[in-house]
């Protein structure tokens, strides 16, 4: 970000093109490593469904009496039982979820009747959509706020930002949602209360707004993503912001920083390029795991927010004894942590030539 | 390597986000001179009704609904051959006119003519006995089945043991006949359930299993889109041959919390909403708020059951009368729903031909719960083991569990309350083994066999309705024949017989009637809200009716 003024010679703690040399000699050492990731995610895979589908079985409560609501019929309910594959034996049904899976089939919502990877798809997008914009909104301003801290420390604004983000991880996330909506939609009316997008009429928007591309957009979309956002970013934006503290008070006293500052180097640059640098790693675990963490869906906000994303489908689907839509969300939550994981740890290495796969 | 890397990974970002934009409509772009950008303006309102739902739609085929939520979009898309009007008599629909037998036994129906499917189709008698068969056949697994069990033949057909549904008959091209196995007085009001609904056989035939998510009607309103958890759109019929509506768009937005539909009604982006039990105080104390309330005791019950086939409430009337003599209903009324709920006295709810008008059923008297209780064997509530009432997760339920719960130690008897999701809930009060829980019931038809008959008679023990377990040959044989009873008078004093053996014996512990209390934005006309709906649902308000005023 403020690297752009930087000329980009000065040290940093390795030389940039270690890297480079490093990579391309041991190029085939890291897909291997990637791949051998991969591939341990598959008992992972099968370990996280077995339980899963073990907890639901031995769960109280019956998938067809919730399907049949008011009406209830013995003689019926044990047909949709026989049509739903439930009357099975425990492992046999598990065997039979296995071998779909292995086909790349998901299976069919009980309740919704719709294939579970069609069902699924679409929330995953929109909470990787929301997830994106409250990572970028967290970090941005975690970072941010960290720094400052830690380069100002035991100042008023040190205090002001931590007791912020104290209060960031303590406030319940569905009271500061309805609290944004309360001031910044039903009193200022500059934002919608819920849901993804605006749901009347495009054309009718676009003549509204005289043909603006950029006003349209902001009512058409951008202006449903501020609130939950923001609502969603609160508990990763404090919690980067105290590590990034932390950690950066931790590097500012090693002998490299006292001797750049002792060169002559300016103190933002000392802090930026120096300092913040080799206090990344253990912010980027934190910054993986909050990524993983939401992509797996944030109940609370979507809930509030009327967020049609993985968290609310989830819930509902437990609370209907869904179990296909249950199992293909558990897969693909424990999929995003595998990966995330990787991508945090080959992070690591982009940041720190000095650390080596295999 | 790092410029590089960091300006890659900012162009990813950018492209991402780009491609993730919706383009701007390519059509008309002339402006036509409004630059309101709120969405609230006459001109944008004419257009788009938002109506909001509580969850998710399950199916939008009429032979997989059994709840409110798919319910409340299907009504507008499809027709029956008869419908409730907004009194909750019935009137013809998809048939002009109809004769019923004298035995009771063979219902004729005469359809429109003209009248076409959103598919372009016309709709024709063999598209009804498509539906209707198409019901009971076993390859639909419709939740539903057993409805069709008054036409003759039905249940054979299911089995396997017919060729077709033998009640079902095809006169001519506009002519349906159909067959009871027995009378059934209350057969049309059933045929008025959104299971009725007359389905395209090509169009089903085609795709079975994705009509539910592609749903061709001949209702008011054309089915457009289903996101799911997000929002459900249609549009106008043009071609309807009732009334047509001047709404263009019809869209459903799902918003599960009660708070956030509250703040979009308030935001002026929904055009009517629920009002949340947290929220009833802020509603009635504020002046613009609560002139904004339509709605009216609704069938829609919210009692308590006990365990009439178990002990301690196993043949012990007097235990079940002082229980409910215990409770201050006015309270629960006043301090947990302000007024907004309606005392239960009886247990068939008004709004039919046949109310027990006169009923004071249990008035809150404590003195005279002691002496019952005492009666019952338990003097003070001595040997009286503690009961565990089950009820839901619902907050408000677990107040009104709690006033209970305070009101029945005043009298000596000890309750522990058990909340439970509603899966576990079901299966452990269908199951027999809670002594104590929530019954709730909201009517599918305004017919007392509704309710005396699936939820009290002996026929209907724990999973088909009668979740109490009661059971009184009188009241048995009484329900019955007014079933079989074409005079409708005849049929009142037969449920008001029953109705009051049914009061004195206690199987319920009576609470309140909910109201449909729902707020309505003041530009909305014609919106009639009736007995029969649960709001946000709606289930039975003519949607096609609204007009908007400015």
């Amino acid at each position: 970000m403020s690297e752009t003024a930087n000329s980009g010679q000065e040290p940093a703690a390795a030389p940039a093109d270690a890297g480079k040399r490093r990579r391309a000699g041991e190029g085939s050492a890291f897909w291997a490593y990637v791949l051998k990731r991969l591939g341990a995610a598959l008992p992972v895979l099968i370990g996280v469904t077995f339980i899963c589908f073990a907890i639901l079985s031995a769960a109280p409560g019956d998938p067809v009496r919730i399907l049949m609501g008011q009406h209830y019929d013995e003689e019926i309910a044990s047909e949709l039982r026989v049509s739903l594959g439930l009357d099975r034996p425990f492992l046999v049904q598990y065997g039979m979820f296995l071998g779909r899976v292995s086909h790349g089939d998901l299976g069919r919502s009980y309740v919704k009747n719709l294939p579970v990877a069609e069902y699924l798809a679409p929330k995953f997008g929109n909470t990787m959509q929301l997830t994106l914009v409250a990572m970028f909104i967290a970090i941005v301003f975690g970072v941010s706020a960290g720094i400052i801290s830690s380069a100002w420390n035991r100042s008023f604004w040190d205090y002001a930002l931590m007791l912020l983000a104290v209060a960031g991880i303590s406030l319940p996330v569905f009271w500061l949602g309805m609290l944004l909506q309360l001031l910044f939609a039903n009193h200022l009316g500059w934002l919608p209360v819920s849901d993804m997008s605006y749901s009347g009429n495009p054309e009718v928007l676009w003549n509204d707004v005289g043909g603006s591309y950029i006003a349209w957009l902001w009512h058409m979309s951008i202006k449903y993503y501020v609130l939950p956002g923001f609502t969603l970013a609160t508990v990763p934006m404090a919690i980067i912001a105290r590590l990034t503290r932390s950690s950066m008070l931790e590097v500012m006293k090693l002998d490299y920083i006292r001797q750049a500052r002792a060169k002559g180097l300016a103190y933002p640059r000392v802090v930026i390029t120096h300092a913040l640098r080799n206090a990344l790693i253990p912010i980027i675990t934190v910054v993986g795991n909050n990524f993983a963490v939401l992509l797996t869906g944030a109940v609370l906000t979507e809930t509030v927010f009327a967020w049609p994303g993985m968290g609310r489908a989830m819930v509902e689907a437990i609370n209907q004894l869904d179990y296909p839509v249950v199992l293909g969300g558990v897969m693909i939550m424990a999929v995003v942590f595998v990966v995330v994981n990787l991508i945090v740890d080959l992070t690591y290495g982009l940041v720190d030539p000095r650390v080596r796969y295999g | 390597m790092r410029r590089f890397n960091l300006s890659i990974l900012i162009s990813v970002i950018a492209l991402l986000a780009m491609a993730g934009c919706p383009k701007p409509p390519t059509g008309n772009t002339g402006n036509t001179g409004n630059t309101n950008t709120g969405g609230t303006d006459g001109q944008a309102r004419a257009r788009n009704y938002n109506f909001p739902l509580p969850a998710d739609v399950k199916s939008l085929d009429p032979a997989h609904i059994t709840d409110t939520v798919s319910d409340s979009v299907a009504q507008r898309l499809f027709n029956r051959l008869v419908k409730f009007d907004t009194d909750g008599s019935v009137e013809p629909d998809l048939a002009e006119s109809y004769e019923i037998s004298d035995d009771g036994l063979v219902y004729t129906f005469h359809l429109r003519s003209g009248v076409k499917f959103h598919n372009g189709e016309d709709l024709n008698a063999d598209d009804v006995i498509y539906s209707y068969t198409r019901l009971v056949d076993p390859g639909t697994n419709s939740e539903r089945a057993n409805l069709m069990f008054y036409v003759t033949g039905a249940a054979d057909y299911l089995n396997g043991s017919a060729e077709s549904v033998s009640g079902l008959k095809e006169v001519d091209e506009r002519t349906v006949q159909i067959s009871l196995s027995a009378p059934y007085a209350p057969f049309l009001n059933v045929l008025c359930m959104t299971t009725f609904g007359v389905v395209p056989g090509s169009e089903v035939t085609r795709d079975e299993k994705g009509f539910g998510a592609n749903p061709v009607g001949t209702g008011p309103f054309v089915f457009e889109s289903w996101t799911p958890d997000e929002r459900v759109v249609l549009k106008a019929n043009r071609t309807y041959f009732g009334q047509v509506p001047e709404i263009e768009t019809l869209t459903f937005r799902i918003i599960n919390d009660e708070n956030t539909r509250f703040e979009n009604f308030r935001n002026g982006t929904l055009e009517h909403c629920d009002i949340p039990p947290s929220k009833i105080k802020t509603v009635t104390d504020d002046p613009k708020l609560s002139g904004l309330i339509s709605g009216e005791p609704a069938m829609d019950m919210y009692a308590y059951g006990f365990n009439c086939d178990a002990a301690p409430f196993k043949d012990n009337a007097a235990l079940r009368q002082a229980l409910n003599y215990a409770v201050d209903k006015q309270n629960i009324i006043d301090n947990i729903w302000s007024g907004l709920v309606t005392a239960q006295n009886t247990i068939v709810p008004a709004g039919m031909f046949y109310h027990y008008d006169g009923s004071t059923g249990y008035p809150y008297d404590p003195k005279k719960a002691e002496e019952l209780l005492a009666q019952a064997g338990y003097p003070k509530g001595e040997g009286l083991p503690p009961l565990t009432l089950n009820i839901d997760l619902q907050p408000t339920n677990k107040l009104v569990a709690e006033a209970v719960q305070e009101d029945l130690s005043r009298i000596g008897v000890t309750v522990n309350i058990e909340t439970t999701d509603w899966g576990p809930f079901l299966d452990k009060v269908y199951a027999g083994n809670s002594l104590f829980f929530q019954n709730t019931w909201l009517g599918d038809y305004p017919d007392p066999d509704n309710w005396l008959y699936q939820l009290l008679h002996s026929e209907n023990f724990g999973d088909a309705g009668n979740i109490s377990r009661w059971s009184n040959p009188q009241f048995d044989r009484l329900v019955k024949e007014a079933q079989v009873e074409p005079d409708q008078q005849k049929r009142s004093d037969l449920y008001r017989q029953a109705e009051e053996i049914a009061l004195s014996e206690a199987p319920w512990l009576l609470l309140f009637w909910k109201n449909s209390s729902t707020l309505v934005q003041p530009y909305v006309q014609g919106l009639t809200i009736t007995k029969m709906d649960r709001t946000p649902q709606l289930n039975n308000a003519p949607i096609e009716e609204v007009t908007y005023s400015d």
